[in-house]
């Protein structure tokens, strides 16, 4: 339940180029990959903010040819 | 006190004490009973075991002991000879009664059973004794059963095992020696060293409490000793691995046994850490090995959960844990108790609730010559813990996992679900110790199937195939003159609303809005505003409602987060967006027809909502859920082209899309409220007037408009069929209400803007009967799961964080990517590869029929003295007297520092906290959940997101003045009981006894000088429950006349009483 959460986290990221997070001591789960650094939960997050730049989901933004 | 010539006194032991107090909270209860059963075969002897059993009494003093009192102390005294009798019940011409399929023998043992049961239960008195019972019962010529039970406070699991030996060797004719050492030899030995009590004082700093496991019931104000006992077998295959294990890490199988209990109810009660209690058997003296006597004391183990560890990391630490308790052994529990003051509620045992014990070693039979001898413990149906688990082992070698439980908490179900849970965990730690404790296996396959599957997603989606404005038009095809809107008297129909929204949107298109784009949206309640939402869809763009009475700061803020470019509002607001880069498009402007059509995965609309650092975020809703919950609520609300149903919820609330939306695709008609909406006192007269017959409300308000016309013995709303209810918890109370006053269905929905409206939605039954109201399961298109911190499923159950999925997700924060990766995050069990979760924060579980319910805020959850508290739970309880307005609850210390609750409470009349408040709590809340003080406040301070603001809330020390003296000669007397027994100058009304350092020996004391200084007789629970001088005296006088006070010779008596229990506790020391 992310309460006293002190974890290591990797970025990750699934095929509509949408990003999160996931335990780093864990494989990510199916249509997930790991797409950015280790960190803790703020650090993966800050790093985030700087390439997730279009929240519409990818299929959407090929569509709108954008 | 002069002993009889044939008896003598000794000082009881701290445990003897301990077991001696409970007797006086729960007298002649059987739950300190130590029984058994021996089955024996073969020809017997009954005035032979009548002997035996008589030289067994002789020998051990223990057995002719009882435990009268004086002044509220408890001394032993020892008879010189005691007869305890050995009825013989004869069973043998017990015929089958007529018609019964069983053959006789059968009933002669289910009686032999029942007169077992009944010998045991019977109760014992400790002053009078004698606290050994025997009985035997004839089955036939060859066949006995004989019933022993003996009262704990003399006896212990090993004593039965000397009891039978020596009974054994006096029936073979054999002269019992006299034993070489006495039990009050072992009493005056047991000094508490100082520097033990320093040891496990520092042992024991700040650890929990009060384990609260997730149970089926709420904790009642004080506990009873109903209970149960499950068991399950301990596979010989994991038996064998957990020896194995136990054997390469130099420990015991019990430290193993333990940190896999340990395991379990730490991920259960999600904590970092918990005490478990064990039974610590002290004999020092090998010469105590042979003697019959209360040898065995509990003593809590300290179990370190935090930092993640791994399985064997924790077997290491439980190691640690056990031997260092062995080690520090002699301080009894009690003396621990009155040293640690931990929480004193009469709701819990103190210290530890949960206990464990595994007797690896099976008990031995009594060896009576020619007689086969099988001794059988009867399962508790009693409890001393809220958890009890033993690891006993038969003769044949097989262990068993025997769990007895209070009643009161759980259910044989949840109890058998812990059974398999620690199998499950064990076997996985055992076999992978290198495996961190929060990964082991809590769940089967057939279990996970069931939460992860049916449970999480009852069906698909609707597939968008018209949007939700696009159902609107279809409606203007079919039914053009059917009233879609009413407002202020006046109808609109599908065609002229369908119409005016085209207008709106070819002005949009006009001035460049597409699909994807963001049209704020200022106008006040009414049918132009409805007209603009629908217009902003028809461009294809997403609307963004502002709401008219927000500072214009704020719906600056809004607009720049937003990135909106272009507005519609009402000319009179229109001024409030000056100085924004926003343009308002003219209602007069050029128009420009298009098709642009929206794509499912576009922006529908874009709600800002506080969150909890307060800061506003936009969760950008899609097409694809927005037409997924119109339809779904459409079809789940029956609606139809009759309905009328309110719009009511702001439109900056999703409410009022859920309003709107599945009731045009329906064909009904919505129903706008007047500007500014009623309040809960004219509501009936509005949905009574427009012919309403379905609206949806959140609960708070829902909840005043049922007390409104409960209060005034009105029907809420003849005209409605239907209400749904959201947006917070429903109060079970008032929904018992609206069912006898309405008989109108209630439906409950939960749902988050994240989520689109709503998640899961449902039919409450009628009457409803329960402490929580359930959300159902999820919607189609909608998954829910509820997860630990690992997103591992949790056991029904069992509270973890509800996460929701499907198609029923937002797109996520308007320009926040970071917020959005921190909430939505990979769906590890969906069925399709890279979906999203979103967490909720909110705390769920599965209940055992697979509806969901909700416990509260993950992070509004309180922590008081390690007491995990949910507020809403408490607001909730204040809110349910009948004369507060507005409740809230916050933490603050107390003058001593330390945290405690506080309930601020705005009363319906005046600012005075109203009557009978505190027991108003204290009949629907566990002790440690109601409010240590009650401050009455004009208003709830709300920050600028209208958010309870508990920093603007006053210090509660001004409310709950301190060291306040007695004020009435009621308080009077009891604060000079207080004063003689706890040796403080002056004790204020408020203070707490065991703060002031009562013990609950002290309350003993305190509890007989009361029925001497008072005249009445006040039960010793009373005194846990209420141990403030002015709480204890509302109490008495709530019930008694108030007495007299007392006479002037009563101080005299009470200080030389004070100085009799001083000068007994000095020879005790002595002795």
């Amino acid at each position: 339940m992310y309460t006293d959460d002190d974890r290591r986290y990797v970025v990750v990221r699934n095929e509509e180029e949408q990003f999160s997070l996931w335990p780093a001591d864990r494989e990510p789960p199916a249509g997930w990959a790991v797409a950015g650094p280790t960190g803790t939960r703020p650090e993966c997050l800050a790093h985030i903010r700087t390439v997730w730049t279009d929240l519409r989901p990818k299929s959407l933004r090929d569509l709108r040819g954008a | 006190m002069t002993a009889s010539p044939s008896t003598s006194t000794a000082p009881v032991s701290p445990a003897q004490l301990g077991l001696w107090l409970i007797d006086q909270l729960r007298p002649g209860s059987s739950v300190y009973t130590v029984f058994c059963t021996v089955r024996l075969s073969g020809p017997l002897d009954p005035a032979r075991l009548r002997a035996a059993l008589a030289a067994v009494v002789d020998r051990h003093e223990a057995l002719r002991t009882t435990f009268p009192a004086y002044d509220g102390v408890p001394v032993q005294r020892v008879a010189d000879r005691l007869e305890v009798p050995l009825p013989v019940v004869d069973l043998t011409d017990l015929a089958g009664p007529a018609g019964a399929s069983g053959p006789a023998g059968s009933d002669r043992e289910a009686e032999a059973e029942r007169l077992a049961r009944h010998w045991c239960e019977l109760p014992f008195d400790l002053a009078a004794g004698p606290l050994l019972r025997a009985g035997l019962v004839r089955l036939a010529d060859r066949e006995h059963l004989l019933a022993v039970a003996v009262h704990h406070i003399v006896c212990d699991g090993a004593s039965l095992q000397v009891l039978f030996a020596d009974l054994g060797r006096a029936y073979a004719g054999a002269e019992l020696p006299p034993p070489v050492a006495r039990f009050r030899d072992y009493v005056a030995g047991r000094d508490q060293d100082p520097a033990e009590l320093g040891w496990w004082r520092d042992r024991l700093a700040g650890a929990p409490d009060l384990l609260q496991l997730p149970g089926d019931r709420p904790r009642p104000a004080v506990r009873g000793t109903a209970g149960g006992t499950r068991t399950a077998a301990l596979p010989e295959e994991l038996l064998t691995e957990v020896a194995a294990l136990a054997a390469r890490r130099r420990m015991s199988p019990f430290m193993v046994l333990l940190a896999g209990w340990g395991a379990l109810l730490g991920r259960l009660a999600d904590v970092p850490e918990l005490l478990v209690g064990i039974p610590v058997t002290d004999r020092p003296e090998p010469a105590y090995e042979e003697l019959v006597g209360l040898f065995v004391d509990t003593l809590p183990v300290r179990l370190d959960l935090s930092g993640r560890p791994t399985f064997g990391t924790v077997l290491d630490r439980v190691r640690r844990s056990v031997l260092d308790v062995l080690s520090h052994r002699s301080v009894t529990f009690d003396r621990l108790v009155e040293e640690l003051r931990p929480d004193r509620s009469p709701g819990h045992t103190p210290l530890v609730q949960v206990a464990f014990s595994a007797d690896l070693a099976p008990l031995a039979e009594p060896a009576l010559p020619g007689v086969r001898a099988e001794v059988r413990v009867p399962r508790p149906d009693t409890a001393k813990f809220d958890l009890d688990l033993s690891v006993p082992r038969d003769a044949d070698g097989t262990a068993t996992l025997v769990l007895t439980y209070s009643a009161e908490l759980f259910d044989p179900d949840r109890v058998d679900r812990l059974l398999t849970q620690l199998l499950r965990l064990l076997a996985a730690g055992v076999r992978a110790p290198d495996t961190p404790v929060a990964l082991l296996p809590l769940l089967d396959a057939a279990e996970r199937d069931t939460v992860l599957g049916g449970w999480a997603h009852t069906a698909p989606a609707a597939p968008p195939d018209l949007l939700a404005h696009e159902l609107v038009s279809a409606r203007a095809a079919t039914t053009p003159d059917a009233p879609a809107v009413r407002s202020g008297g006046v109808d609109i129909g599908y065609a002229e609303l369908d119409a005016r929204a085209e207008e709106v949107a070819g002005r949009l298109r006009a001035a460049g809005v597409g699909p994807d784009d963001l049209v704020a949206v200022l106008r006040h309640r009414g049918p132009e505003l409805v007209v603009a939402v629908l217009g902003v869809l028809r461009a294809g763009a997403a609307f963004l409602p502002l709401s008219p009475t927000a500072p214009a700061g704020y719906l600056a803020g809004v607009l720049a987060a937003a990135g909106a470019r272009v507005a519609l509002a009402d000319p009179q607001l229109a001024g409030r967006l000056a100085g924004s880069p926003v343009r308002v498009v003219p209602d007069d402007g050029p128009w420009r027809a298009g098709t642009g059509r929206a794509h499912p995965d576009d922006l529908a609309y874009v709600l800002f909502t506080s969150g909890s650092t307060g800061e506003p975020k936009g969760v950008a809703v899609t097409h694809r859920s927005l037409a997924n919950v119109v339809t779904t609520m459409r079809d789940m609300y029956e609606l139809t082209p009759a309905d009328r149903v309110l719009q009511f919820a702001s439109i900056g609330f999703d409410i009022a899309v859920e309003e709107m939306f599945p009731t045009w695709a329906a064909g009904g008609c919505v129903v706008l409220s007047p500007d500014p909406p009623p309040g809960p006192d004219r509501m009936t007269e509005l949905i009574t007037r427009e012919r309403v017959s379905f609206t949806i409300l959140t609960s708070g308000y829902w909840r005043q408009w049922t007390t409104w016309a409960d209060a005034r013995g009105v029907h809420p709303a003849p005209t409605l069929r239907l209400v749904s209810v959201g947006a917070e918890p429903v109060d079970p109370d008032a929904l018992r209400t609206w069912q006898r006053i309405a008989r109108v269905p209630v439906l409950n929905g939960y749902g988050l803007t994240e989520t689109t409206v709503n998640a899961a939605v449902t039919l409450l039954p009628d009457p409803f009967v329960g402490d929580l109201v359930p959300i159902g399961p999820p919607l189609r298109g909608a998954r829910a799961y509820v997860l630990d911190a690992d997103l591992q499923p949790v056991p029904v159950g069992v509270p973890g964080e509800l996460h929701i999925g499907g198609d029923c997700l937002a797109r996520g924060y308007l320009g926040r990517p970071d917020l959005t990766a921190d909430r939505f995050v990979p769906d590890p069990y969906g069925p399709v590869p890279g979906g999203r979760l979103h967490r909720t924060g909110d705390r769920a579980r599965w209940r055992s029929d697979g509806q969901l319910e909700i416990l509260g805020r993950l992070d509004g959850q309180l922590k008081v003295r390690g007491h995990r508290i949910e507020p809403a739970h408490v607001e909730a309880a204040l809110h349910s007297h009948p004369d507060v307005a507005a409740a809230v609850v916050a933490v603050r210390p107390d003058r001593r520092g330390h945290d405690r609750l506080v309930g601020y409470v705005v009363p319906r009349t005046g600012t005075a906290v109203p009557a009978g408040l505190r027991e108003h709590l204290a009949g629907r809340l566990p002790p440690y959940l109601v409010p240590a003080a009650l401050v009455g406040v004009p208003a709830i301070p709300r920050n600028a997101n209208g958010k309870a603001d508990p920093r603007a809330l006053p210090d509660p020390a001004d409310a709950v003045p301190v060291g306040i003296p007695a004020r009435t000669a009621l308080e009077r007397s009891l604060a000079a009981v207080w004063r003689e027994a706890l040796d403080v100058p002056e004790p204020g009304v408020h203070d707490n006894f065991f703060e002031l350092g009562g013990s609950s020996l002290t309350l003993a004391t305190v509890h007989s000088r009361l029925g001497e200084a008072l005249g009445v007789t006040v039960g010793l629970v009373a005194l846990y429950e209420h141990p403030t001088i002015a709480s204890l005296a509302r109490h008495l006088a709530g019930g008694e006349q108030e007495p007299a006070p007392p006479a002037d010779d009563r101080a005299d008596r009470l200080r030389a009483g004070r100085a009799r229990i001083a000068g007994r506790r000095r020879e005790r020391k002595d002795s």
